[in-house]
């Protein structure tokens, strides 16, 4: 395990129900992933996957254990201060794509940029330049509501990518995607990681998982197996 | 299928506790504030004419010598009469050396008068011919705090007498205390005659109940004009019972369209509720359906629902009323209250009736609704989209650099268009009612300003009794008096209408009337109308009446109206010379006197008595009525009921939103807003909600202020045009109140969402 890692949990455990300490959602999770990584992370439902991807982004803490982003030390923060964190360093991506209803799509991707402290002309230039990217720059005035659910996740993308964070976190991206949409979304994390993204995804889709370069395999609460599928090709 | 039905009921108001007793709480508070307003409306006239009728009351008093008296007791219309009894002026010094304005002192015997009876409140009778006992009218006893067993020194002419209070007894002879200042107390024959054993500064009085009871008006003057000036004034039942319940009908009157402000509030607030449960329960119903409710039941399940909490809230609520109402009632009805708080049936069944009629009438809309939902789409995708046309105030906040907080704030508030419209509308009535209150508290500080509002445009009245006019006129010449005019009464009529005629002489064109339309009469052809009489007669400036006054016929010309609010305003103006046309020998009568600005009226009273050698009787000019003041009380209690309603149902919808919107508030965690981020942008929605309501709210109630004051004005003899708008300073710090107040619930109410955890709201769709 490198000390330079991005993403670091050290003996992690969480328990939902404090009434119930004895039921553990993660039950020591030592993980790290390098920058410019893809990691994949599958298991059965309720193995926790969801919940550690949660603690890397500070929108949780860990009952104990540790959690480090950047170096920094997240699970200690007071929530203001994980927000802040959040702001800079981590793009969400989840299943249910989460867009605001009552905002437009551009409002959508320009909202964490404002936060960020943007102003509002680079916040719309970088929104014009992301959703143009991401190939849905014409629904830019229209409700998420109205758009395909390719087309959510694309816009939830580009709000993710907003503020360029140092991760992407995405929380089975593809879940709710026909196969067609799946691939899109594939094919545009895809490329944005062989540009030097580090991405963390959640999946029960094998072939999503796949498609990073480290699989790590998760029950009950703990990891099972961690490889790099792609090594022995690479490596031959 | 009923079963089904309750089952459901009952499973969804356990699990809602919050909007249900946010509705239970405002159809109870509706209720109660309906009791109290009916009970008090029906209260003090019913409990008048059971008095009156239990005294077996006198149609007329009759004023004046004891000789004449006898005589009138023998007028053919008379069937029954008490008296004469002597009467004499006297003053109370009670223990602790507290000493009253001028009182009646009538002499009474060892059995209560057969016409007229005084009811007894407390204590007893007096004793036959006991000296040294006393009964106490129950209104100045109420005002003087006096009880039975207290002993009072009463000063007259003679030499003082000391008597104990055996009694206080209810008399209807004029209105109450200090409304009508001629208070009463009953105390031996001999006593009163030692009182004034000159017999010159009293008089004695007659009771007399007539064959017809509604011709008293007629009368009256046939009484006049057959005795002369053996009578010199007469008090009839009709007047009396109309100066005693005249503010308590103003005050119903305005309190009950007050008291709509209420239900206005809790109709909407019903409305706003039931639909926002309906959104909530989108997918539910959805589901409902697919079990088997067909839409009937289902709009039946959401009215049954809301009716049989609305139902709990109003019973609870009435009877809350009920209980209150004897707290907020007037004096009239206290003065009247024999026997406890009475808790009138009707009027707590009138209260629920008409709770419930709004409460249907607001359920019915969404109730269909509900019924209506297309089941696969509920199951499926929830409420549905919400409104995202892009908003323009969202897009000017994020122009004007206000932050994303603020902008997803107001947002928020066009998320859900017609909940915003209805709690900003709950809001407004809020607003209305504290800007008709403000106003009403400054037109009644105007009133106390300037007393020639009610019709006493003076500071003290001087009987000159046996002293000469000259000397009157020398002595008033002597002190720091602007002013000063006459005059005399006498009941005149036109047609049916019976009223005072009052005839000016001295200073009249100065006398400071508030004449409000035309001018102050000028000459003996010409009067100045009291704003009662005119809408009475139906007359306008300028229409000439034929008045009978004093056995003759008087054709005036009417030059103008002014605010009066003795009779209701029922009171005509002439100058003297008009009245002499009929009654060549009447007298200029008392002495109306207007002091220099800074003048003490007690020491310029002082100087007038010693002047006259004690023959002079002074008195000060009334004070405005404590009515005003439970008014007010009336006013404040309602203003904070609505402003309670207003602000709970901002509360309940903020915390709606929020509900809804959990997700979203995920999401925004998510993005990176910090807690206080979040508090801010709700803050920032319920604060444009209360600016909305302020920025509809101010105009609406400065309108409706003065319609209900011009109502009062019309109704009290004071006549339209005489209300004040409320201060804008305090119309500006109401909406900064209401405003925070938005603000700082909507920040505390977000504050508590914001901490709830984050993940499982995002995993769940």
């Amino acid at each position: 395990m490198s000390m330079g890692a991005l993403l670091r949990s050290v003996g992690v455990t969480k328990a939902y129900d404090p009434s119930r300490p004895a039921v553990l959602a993660l039950r020591g999770v030592d993980l790290a992933v390098e920058a410019g990584e893809m990691v994949a992370i599958m298991g059965p439902s309720g193995c926790g996957k969801s919940t550690l991807l949660h603690l890397f982004g500070g929108l949780d803490v860990p009952t104990t254990g540790q959690v480090f982003l950047g170096g920094e030390r997240v699970d200690i923060l007071s929530e203001a201060r994980r927000a802040v964190l959040r702001r800079r360093h981590v793009g969400y991506v989840f299943q249910f794509f989460n867009l605001i209803a009552n905002l437009s799509v551009a409002d959508n991707v320009e909202l964490p940029m404002l936060l960020a402290g943007r102003r509002p002309e680079d916040a719309r230039r970088r929104r014009e330049h992301l959703l143009e990217r991401l190939g849905v720059a014409a629904y830019a005035s229209r409700s998420p509501v109205e758009l395909s659910g390719g087309e959510q996740q694309r816009v939830a993308l580009a709000r993710a990518l907003a503020n360029d964070p140092s991760v992407l976190l995405a929380d089975e991206p593809t879940g709710n995607l026909d196969s067609e949409a799946t691939s899109e979304v594939l094919d545009l994390l895809g490329e944005y990681h062989r540009a030097g993204q580090t991405i963390v995804l959640v999946t029960h889709d094998p072939r999503v998982g796949a498609s990073g370069d480290r699989l790590v395999m998760m029950q009950d609460g703990r990891v099972r197996s961690d490889a790099r599928p792609g090594a022995f090709a690479q490596g031959a | 299928m009923r079963r089904a039905l309750w089952r459901t009921v009952a499973g969804d108001l356990r699990r809602r506790k919050l909007s249900t007793l946010l509705l239970l709480l405002v159809v109870a508070i509706a209720a109660a504030g309906i009791t109290a307003g009916l009970a008090q409306q029906q209260d003090a006239a019913q409990r008048w004419d059971a008095a009156f009728e239990e005294a077996n009351g006198a149609h007329v008093a009759v004023f004046g010598d004891a000789a004449t008296l006898r005589r009138v007791a023998g007028h053919e219309d008379v069937v029954e009469s008490s008296g004469p009894y002597p009467v004499a002026e006297v003053r109370l010094v009670q223990e602790g050396g507290r000493r009253t304005d001028d009182v009646d002192a009538r002499g009474a015997g060892g059995t209560r008068p057969a016409v007229g009876t005084p009811l007894l409140f407390h204590g007893r009778w007096l004793a036959g011919g006991a000296a040294g006992e006393v009964v106490v009218e129950r209104s100045l006893a109420l005002e003087l705090g006096v009880e039975v067993g207290d002993v009072l020194t009463i000063e007259g002419h003679g030499a003082p007498v000391t008597a104990t209070v055996v009694g206080t007894a209810l008399d209807l002879l004029d209105c109450f205390y200090p409304e009508c200042d001629s208070a009463t107390v009953w105390l031996p024959e001999p006593a009163v005659v030692a009182l004034d054993p000159s017999g010159r500064f009293g008089t004695s009085s007659l009771l007399v109940r007539l064959a017809d009871p509604d011709a008293v008006g007629a009368f009256e003057r046939d009484v006049q004009a057959r005795y002369g000036t053996g009578v010199t004034h007469v008090l009839d039942w009709q007047d009396t019972r109309g100066d005693a319940l005249a503010i308590n009908q103003f005050f119903a009157a305005f309190l009950a369209s007050f008291g709509v402000f209420l239900l206005l509030a809790a109709g909407l607030v019903v409305l706003s509720s039931v639909s926002g449960r309906v959104v909530a329960r989108y997918r539910e119903i959805g589901m409902l359906k697919a079990v088997g409710f067909t839409p009937r039941s289902l709009t039946l399940l959401v009215l049954a629902e809301h009716l049989t909490v609305a139902a709990a809230g109003a019973v609870a609520g009435a009877f809350a009323g009920g209980f209150l109402a004897p707290l907020v009632q007037l004096r009239v009805a206290e003065v009247l209250e024999r026997g406890g708080a009475t808790f009138p049936p009707g009027v707590l069944v009138l209260a629920v009736v008409v709770v419930l009629v709004i409460v249907t009438t607001a359920t019915v809309v969404p109730a269909w609704r509900a019924g209506r939902v297309p089941a696969s789409q509920a199951i499926a995708r929830g409420a549905g989209p919400v409104s995202t046309k892009p908003s323009r105030l969202a897009r000017a906040s994020t122009r004007m650099h206000l932050g994303p907080a603020v902008a997803v704030g107001l947002k928020d508030g066009g998320a859900r268009p017609l909940r915003t419209t209805l709690t900003v509308l709950t809001l407004a009535v809020t607003v209305v009612a504290i800007v008709v209150t403000l106003g009403f508290d400054r037109t009644v500080a105007r009133i106390a300003d300037d007393p020639a509002l009610v019709g006493d445009p003076y500071d003290l009245v001087v009987e000159p009794g046996e002293a000469p006019r000259a000397e009157v006129e020398a002595a008033l010449a002597a002190q720091p008096v602007a002013t000063w005019f006459t005059a005399t009464s006498r009941r005149g009529a036109v047609g049916d209408a019976n009223f005072q005629v009052r005839a000016l002489a001295g200073d009249v064109a100065g006398s400071g009337f508030a004449v409000r339309e035309g001018r102050m009469m000028e000459g003996g052809g010409e009067a100045l109308a009291g704003y009662g009489l005119l809408r009475r007669l139906g007359a306008r400036v300028g229409d000439t009446v034929a008045v009978e006054v004093s056995g003759g016929r008087l054709d005036l010309r009417i030059a103008g109206w002014y605010s009066e609010s003795e009779d209701s305003g029922e009171i005509l103006q002439v100058r003297l010379e008009a009245l002499r046309r009929v009654e060549p020998g009447a007298g200029p009568g008392a002495y109306y006197v207007r002091l220099d600005g800074g003048a003490d009226p007690e020491a310029v009273k002082a100087a007038l008595v010693s002047a006259s050698g004690g023959r002079a009787v002074v008195g000060l000019a009334g004070e405005i009525p404590d009515e005003f003041d439970a008014f007010k009380v009336a006013f404040y209690a309602i203003t904070v009921l609505v402003l309670a309603i207003g602000v709970v149902n901002l509360v309940a919808t903020t915390v709606l939103g929020i509900r809804e919107r959990a997700r979203d508030i995920g999401i925004l965690k998510t993005v990176g807003f910090t807690p206080r981020q979040l508090a801010a942008s709700v803050a920032t929605g319920s604060a444009a909600t209360a600016v909305a309501a302020v920025a509809l709210g101010v105009p609406a109630g400065l309108v409706a202020g003065n319609l209900m004051l011009d109502a009062v004005g019309r109704g009290s003899g004071i006549g339209p045009g005489f209300g004040r708008p409320a201060a804008l300073v305090s119309v500006a710090l109401a909406g900064a109140v209401i405003v925070a107040l938005g603000a700082g619930l909507g920040a505390l109410v977000a504050r508590r969402a914001a901490r709830a955890p984050v993940a499982e709201v995002l995993r769940a769709e």
